[in-house]
């Protein structure tokens, strides 16, 4: 069980209806940086830091985690395609863009970081994986303050994007970012959240098993299911927590991955429930579990504009 | 409580398929490198790289899952665990291009046959852990690392942090690298590439070749005379996205942070490996980086003249390399390689010198400034 208190929070999303709107203007009103020679995926990554970062120094030793299932898709596509139809070399800017960990130095460079940087993912957990190596480092290894954050995009054409991830041809699909400051950054004001625990379970009877015994207030709590937890195991699952409310942060979103910044923001923002438990599941039986509490009961009011997932505003 | 240690390992390269093969392949000179022959804009590419041994040319698809099944194989008949600790152990996955090399046979292919194409079908970074998981039955929590040229390296650091902590019993690290387009022509976009032979911190460096390799590295607890991660550091040089501080102060920082975390002083250091890709520029920060640490610098050896530049796999791969020669008594020698300080002050190591423990640093460096340093120890 950790005690990681998170300090701030940011988050962009939208549903993508035709060619993904342009990011640009979005990330430079986020960070107050032009930054040049990157994609649409490094400016939403930095759309979601900066709003997270708000202005706020950072320590410069402050670590990044930044993770995205499927990372800068438009990049990689449009490298392929380069050699493989057009039979010419990629850009260098462009080759260097389709490795996950170009968007952390973007977003380093941009708040002035130097501490561990890391593109870590997992394939159907990505911020539970940021997250667990940020409460690794924060609690082992002396990192004092972490940028976690969660990016995925949408590429044009939809109807093969949508085959990319999975989803049927009429499917709402869209793009993500979602950013947590932790640590001790700003003492002066009261934390967001603090996560109790982020951990995974090899199956449902290790979940079972831990979950008859969290202690959480049941009044004070919602519990958030995750896009990959498979339906059938909800029911078991809701009944053993004994939580009766629900976050059901799914049910509005287009489809990306890494949407579970999404649920936590919503939590941290615009929830008046005290704890939020989520869980989350894979198809080979394996499962996460995320705990977020707040300070205080019901004396937390949200502090940032919650993103219409619509719209993106 | 005691630091991790290597349990079993297993390794493809350009000098063999195993341990053993590798071990013998490190005792003569360097192998010199193939060429991929390439047309691209027009041109006809030579481009020199140091290609998997052993492994024939088959359907990309089948060959990566094959590299990778003889490494774990190897690395877990080595390990002896059992089904159960198997069953609960972490994955820590680390490779720059992880299964692009598939992707790019997909498309070709699509082309080709005139129909419907997507391309990128496997897009998702988590894929190749979740088929080792498959193939091996892994339930315990996965990551996979995309950090450039240090992503088994962190692969390597967090799965021994896992054990460390008490949060896994076990730890498979798995470094991969295979051929592919993209990469190969992106290091040839950049000019970053050997016209000849991969010769780091020497005078007549003009470059890295490409290299192929997987290696796995099973972690636990163990007797003491075994190899154990000690520390490491990682972090983020926001100078330039493709080379650290030219006066070795980043490098410099995170060697020192790595040996703090492991509680020892320069002066405890029996041995460097280092990152030694040849390029102009990482090779003057690497060494000035190991300048300041150090002052007077241990015994340098690089593994990359051996096996190419194995990118994200580098970092686990070399590292397995160089603790399998201390074990079996001897530390690397490149001859002829980096023999003289020249303008960068560091001489590599000229001639196999007996050596069984000790405890060493271990560097690797990334596009997107992504620096690593790992501390291991023999007592």
């Amino acid at each position: 069980m950790y005690a990681l208190r998170i300090v701030a929070t940011g988050s962009y999303c939208h549903e993508v209806t035709g060619d993904p709107p342009p990011l640009k203007s979005l990330a430079l009103a986020a960070t107050g940086i032009p930054v040049r020679r990157v994609g649409r995926f490094v400016q939403l990554a930095l759309i979601g830091a900066g709003r997270c970062v708000n202005g706020m120094a950072l320590p410069s030793d402050t670590a990044t985690y930044f993770t995205s299932c499927r990372g800068d898709l438009d990049t990689t596509l449009n490298v392929l395609a380069q050699m493989c139809v057009r039979a010419l070399p990629p850009a260098p800017f462009d080759f260097i863009n389709t490795v996950g960990n170009a968007a952390c130095f973007h977003v380093a460079k941009c708040f002035g970081l130097s501490g561990r940087s890391q593109f870590v993912t997992s394939r159907f957990a990505p911020l539970e994986a940021a997250l667990r190596l940020a409460a690794l480092d924060m609690t082992h290894a002396n990192v004092k303050a972490a940028l976690v954050g969660s990016a995925d995009m949408c590429t044009a054409p939809l109807a093969a994007h949508r085959a990319r991830i999975g989803v049927g041809p009429d499917a709402a699909v869209g793009e993500g970012s979602h950013w947590f400051l932790l640590g001790a950054v700003d003492d002066s004001r009261p934390p967001l959240g603090v996560v109790r625990c982020v951990r995974s379970f090899p199956d449902d009877d290790a979940l079972l098993r831990h979950l008859r015994g969290l202690r959480v207030d049941r009044d004070g709590a919602v519990l958030a299911r995750g896009q990959n937890l498979p339906p059938d195991r909800w029911d078991r699952f809701r009944e053993t927590t004994g939580i009766g409310e629900e976050l059901a942060y799914g049910r509005d979103l287009p489809r990306y991955d890494s949407q579970t910044g999404y649920g936590l923001h919503l939590f941290l923002t615009a929830s008046v429930a005290r704890t939020m438990v989520h869980l989350d599941g894979d198809p080979s039986g394996r499962f996460t579990l995320l705990v977020i509490e707040k300070p205080t009961a019901g004396a937390h009011a949200p502090t940032l504009t919650l993103p219409d997932p619509r719209t993106g505003r | 409580m005691n630091r991790p240690c290597f349990l079993g390992a297993g390794i493809a390269t350009h000098l063999g398929t195993g341990i053993a093969e590798n071990l013998a392949g490190l005792h003569g000179p360097p192998p010199p490198p193939r060429y991929l022959e390439r047309r691209c804009d027009g041109r006809d590419l030579r481009i020199p790289y140091k290609p998997l041994r052993g492994f024939s040319a088959a359907r990309a698809e089948q060959r990566l899952l094959r590299v990778i099944e003889t490494v774990v194989d190897e690395a877990l008949s080595e390990a002896g665990l059992r089904a159960s600790e198997q069953r609960r152990m972490a994955l820590c996955v680390g490779s720059s291009s992880f299964d692009i090399g598939v992707s790019e046979s997909l498309y070709r292919e699509d082309l080709a046959e005139g129909g419907e194409v997507l391309p990128l079908r496997s897009s998702s970074f988590g894929n190749l852990a979740e088929t080792v998981r498959s193939r091996f039955g892994l339930q315990g929590e996965d990551y996979t690392f995309n950090t450039a040229c240090t992503a088994s390296a962190n692969g390597l650091g967090y799965a021994a942090r896992l054990i460390h902590t008490g949060s896994a019993d076990h730890a498979l690290v798995l470094g991969v690298e295979l051929v592919n387009d993209l990469t190969a022509l992106g290091f040839h976009g950049l000019g970053l590439l050997s016209r000849s032979e991969m010769k780091p911190f020497d005078s007549e460096r003009d470059g890295l070749v490409l290299g192929e390799a997987c290696s796995v590295l099973v972690l636990g607890r163990g007797d003491a005379d075994r190899f154990r991660w000690r520390g490491d550091a990682n972090m983020c040089d926001t100078t330039s996205m493709v080379a650290a501080r030219a006066d070795g102060s980043t490098v410099s920082d995170v060697i020192e942070r790595a040996l703090s975390d492991a509680r020892l002083t320069p002066s405890a250091i029996a041995a460097v490996k280092a990152h030694g890709t040849a390029t102009p520029l990482n090779d003057e920060a690497e060494a000035a980086g190991l300048l300041r640490t150090f002052g007077t610098v241990p015994p340098v050896c690089v593994l990359k003249p051996f096996i190419g530049h194995s990118l994200g796999a580098c970092g686990l791969t070399e590292l397995i390399l160089f603790y399998r020669a201390i074990e079996s008594g001897f530390l690397i020698a490149t001859p002829e390689i980096g023999a003289d300080p020249g303008a960068l002050g560091v001489v590599l190591n000229q001639t196999e010198r007996a050596m069984t423990r000790g405890h060493f640093v271990l560097n690797s460096f990334g596009f997107g400034g992504n620096n690593t340093s790992v501390v291991i120890s023999r007592n």
